[in-house]
């Protein structure tokens, strides 16, 4: 049985919402805003894959994978960061991260 | 040798400036004189020259300003007038030079004092020889510049200064006139060079405008111009109170100023310009009223006035007034005449008048002298030659001038002619009083214990005793030797080649007894005050109390300093007031820059505010962000 092309993009949007929630309501943790990035990419990436799919065309699929790389290197470079971060200020508390206030 | 006869002081005024580091003062001082005794002697050929062979040259320098039609080469104009100013220039100033090494010797900087002396000497000549009235205007400046430096030479003392800024702003009222006057010449003339406007001013009509009820036409208003500028230089009633003030400054710089240049600048000027003069009667009238009310004016207050330079400055605004009324009269001839002889007596009397303070330890108020006759008696001799000139006793110089002047009065067709002709002869009254009053209180009068320091002869007295005599000798006979020059038709090519407006033949016209009134009236003076003061004190005390009012009239100098620091002086620094407190401060300020800086300031502020520092703020508003722009994306292009 042929699942319809609209529950894919429901499952997607469900998923980039739950991310960008993420990163608006979460007061705690640095990792759960990149855990949130991370999710919103997904939820790109099922939107590409159900196209791919639905229009029989591989080009989405490839774009999967530029799309994964893409995301590791940038989840490793945001680890990076929380780490330096987490060394100089003993926290990743993200209240504690306002040296931008002017 | 033209060239060099003007400008060797520049050259001395460089050497001051460039070498004054390197070379003791006294050499410079050596060569400075130096310097201005070969211009004065090269000056008297050239004037011999002129006066051999009556012409007018001109040394072309170099080319100044050419814009348009406006061009202006600068010449040094070789004439009869020209160098008749040159050479008086130069010698005043030889003789002030050398007077100056006796009086300046302990001031610390006689090198400034030697520097700018020069520099004014310079100035005047440059004034005097000038082509065109540009170059004319540019060594107008630079006296009145010379004359603020010098006035104000001891600047420490307040008064001092504030004396050279009085000297400095009220010329700036004559000048700027002057040099209206001189757009005007422009305009009509299209051209400055005086041998052009010359030629142009008989082919020329001038335009007649209707102000008010009067009809003036374009003459009227350039030669009012041209007198306004004069007035101010020459301190004529009104732009005068500057003259008295100028006493504040060194006595041969007073010397300078009231002998050679500044002063007579004004009165050059009209006689340089004299065609003008000459064609307006209205404007004759205005000179010869002026004149005579300047005279008078400080005739009187010279007669109450105690501060002994003061007196001869006051007298010197007189004789001023008097060359302003021979302007009027048409007679520039005599104008300059009196102009030279003035210049001899008049820096004979500044000389011994510094000779006196010298004597009495700086102090200058003749009611604290006394009894100086048998201590300096040169001093004393030289004095009283100078004030015999001054009152025009016969056979002195002043005597051909000032006679002539005043009777010119009798035979003008001018309105106010006999008007004049009356306060002339009552300002030559006054004159021989005040004079020989200050020779009174300073030598004789022997009530007062002053401190004396006598000169001590030495080698440095030469630099004193020189220049009294020589001057002595010329303000005795040089009236008598050169009268020819001015007054007689036998020169009169001389005063045409240089371009001046003449009426020679006057004098011949009047009746013996006449003519001998003025000498008189200045005999009177004298036997006056001997009268007063040697035989009957207490008549002085009772004209004093007899006539209170008019007494501090004259002791108040009729009041124009007061009327001008209350009406104007005051009311001008009460506006630069407000201007400075109420619109720079109050409203430009408070508007432009500290204005925009604070509310730069109140509105970065209130931006900075938004950045919070949080991340989710910043990820809200990126989102919000997107999903705006993205709506706008789709619904305007799609």
């Amino acid at each position: 049985m042929e699942i319809p092309i609209i529950y894919y993009l429901y499952l997607s949007i469900s998923i980039f919402t739950i991310g960008i929630m993420g990163i608006f309501l979460n007061r705690k943790n640095l990792i759960v805003i990149l855990m949130s990035i991370e999710l919103i990419l997904l939820s790109a990436n099922i939107n590409f894959i159900s196209a791919s799919y639905y229009y029989k065309d591989i080009l989405g699929q490839i774009f999967v994978f530029l799309t994964l790389t893409v995301s590791a290197a940038e989840a490793a470079v945001g680890l990076a960061i929380i780490v330096i971060f987490f060394r100089k200020t003993d926290s990743i508390h993200v209240d504690d991260i306002n040296k931008l206030k002017g | 040798m033209v060239v060099f006869s003007v400008f060797l002081p520049l050259i001395s005024f460089f050497i001051f400036i460039f070498f004054s580091k390197f070379i003791s003062s006294n050499k410079l001082i050596f060569i400075s004189i130096l310097n201005i005794l070969i211009s004065t002697i090269l000056s008297f050929f050239i004037l011999k020259n002129i006066i051999i062979s009556p012409q007018s040259d001109q040394v072309l320098l170099f080319n100044w300003l050419n814009s348009g039609s406006l061009n202006s080469k600068w010449f040094i104009n070789v004439d009869f007038l020209s160098f008749v100013m040159v050479f008086i220039v130069n010698l005043v100033s030889t003789f002030v030079q050398i007077y100056s090494v006796y009086y300046m010797k302990n001031d610390a900087s006689i090198n400034r004092f030697f520097c700018y002396l020069n520099l004014f000497s310079f100035f005047m000549l440059l004034l005097v020889t000038s082509g065109n009235l540009l170059q004319l205007f540019v060594g107008w400046e630079g006296v009145g510049l010379c004359s603020y430096l010098l006035i104000g030479f001891w600047y420490v003392k307040n008064s001092a200064s504030n004396a050279a800024l009085k000297a400095f702003i009220i010329n700036r009222i004559g000048d700027t006139f002057f040099i209206i006057g001189i757009i005007f010449i422009y305009l009509i003339f299209d051209t400055i060079f005086f041998s052009e406007i010359f030629q142009k001013f008989n082919k020329i009509d001038f335009n007649t405008y209707n102000f008010l009820f009067f009809k003036i036409d374009d003459l009227t208003i350039i030669t009012l111009l041209l007198l306004l500028g004069a007035m101010g230089k020459s301190a004529q009633i009104g732009l005068h109170t500057w003259l008295p003030d100028a006493m504040e400054g060194p006595t041969p710089v007073s010397a300078l100023i009231h002998a050679a240049t500044m002063v007579t600048a004004g009165v050059f000027l009209l006689c340089k310009m004299s065609i003008f003069f000459n064609n307006s009667i209205l404007i004759s009238n205005l000179v010869i009223l002026i004149g005579s009310i300047t005279s008078i004016y400080a005739a009187s207050v010279a007669i109450t006035e105690n501060d002994i330079k003061k007196i001869i400055a006051y007298s010197t605004c007189s004789q001023l007034g008097f060359m302003f009324i021979a302007a009027g009269f048409s007679m520039y001839n005599l104008a300059i005449f009196h102009l030279v002889t003035h210049a001899f007596f008049k820096a004979l009397l500044f000389l011994g008048a510094g000779s006196v303070i010298h004597t009495s330890n700086d102090e200058q108020n003749i009611k604290k002298m006394g009894n100086l006759w048998n201590k300096i008696p040169l001093t004393y001799l030289t004095m009283i030659i100078g004030s015999l000139s001054l009152s025009g006793i016969p056979l002195f110089a002043g005597y051909y001038s000032k006679e002539l002047i005043v009777n010119s009065g009798l035979n003008s067709n001018l309105l106010f002619s006999n008007f004049v002709y009356f306060i002339s002869i009552i300002v030559v009254l006054l004159t021989s009083i005040y004079s020989f009053r200050l020779i009174f209180y300073v030598f004789h009068n022997n009530k007062n214990k002053l401190k004396f320091s006598l000169p001590k002869f030495n080698f440095s007295s030469f630099f004193l005793f020189f220049p009294l005599i020589s001057l002595a000798f010329l303000a005795i006979f040089s009236g008598y030797f050169i009268k020819d020059y001015f007054i007689t038709e036998k020169f009169l090519g001389l005063w045409i080649s240089s371009n001046v407006a003449n009426n020679i033949s006057i004098h011949h016209q009047t009746s013996f007894y006449l003519s001998h009134l003025p000498t008189l009236f200045s005999m009177i003076g004298i036997l006056f005050i001997f009268y007063f003061y040697f035989f009957n004190n207490k008549l002085i005390i009772f004209f004093k109390t007899k006539f209170k009012k008019t007494y501090y009239f004259f002791c108040n100098k009729w009041y124009f300093d007061y009327f001008y620091d209350k009406f104007i002086v005051k009311k001008i620094i009460n506006l630069a007031d407000n201007l400075w407190k109420k619109i720079d401060i109050e409203l430009i300020d408070r508007i432009g820059p500290n204005g925009l800086a604070f509310s730069t300031k109140n509105l970065s502020k209130f931006f900075s505010n938004f950045q919070t520092g949080y991340i989710y703020h910043y990820a809200f508003s990126f989102i919000i962000g997107l999903f705006l722009l993205i709506t706008f994306l789709i619904f305007f292009f799609n």
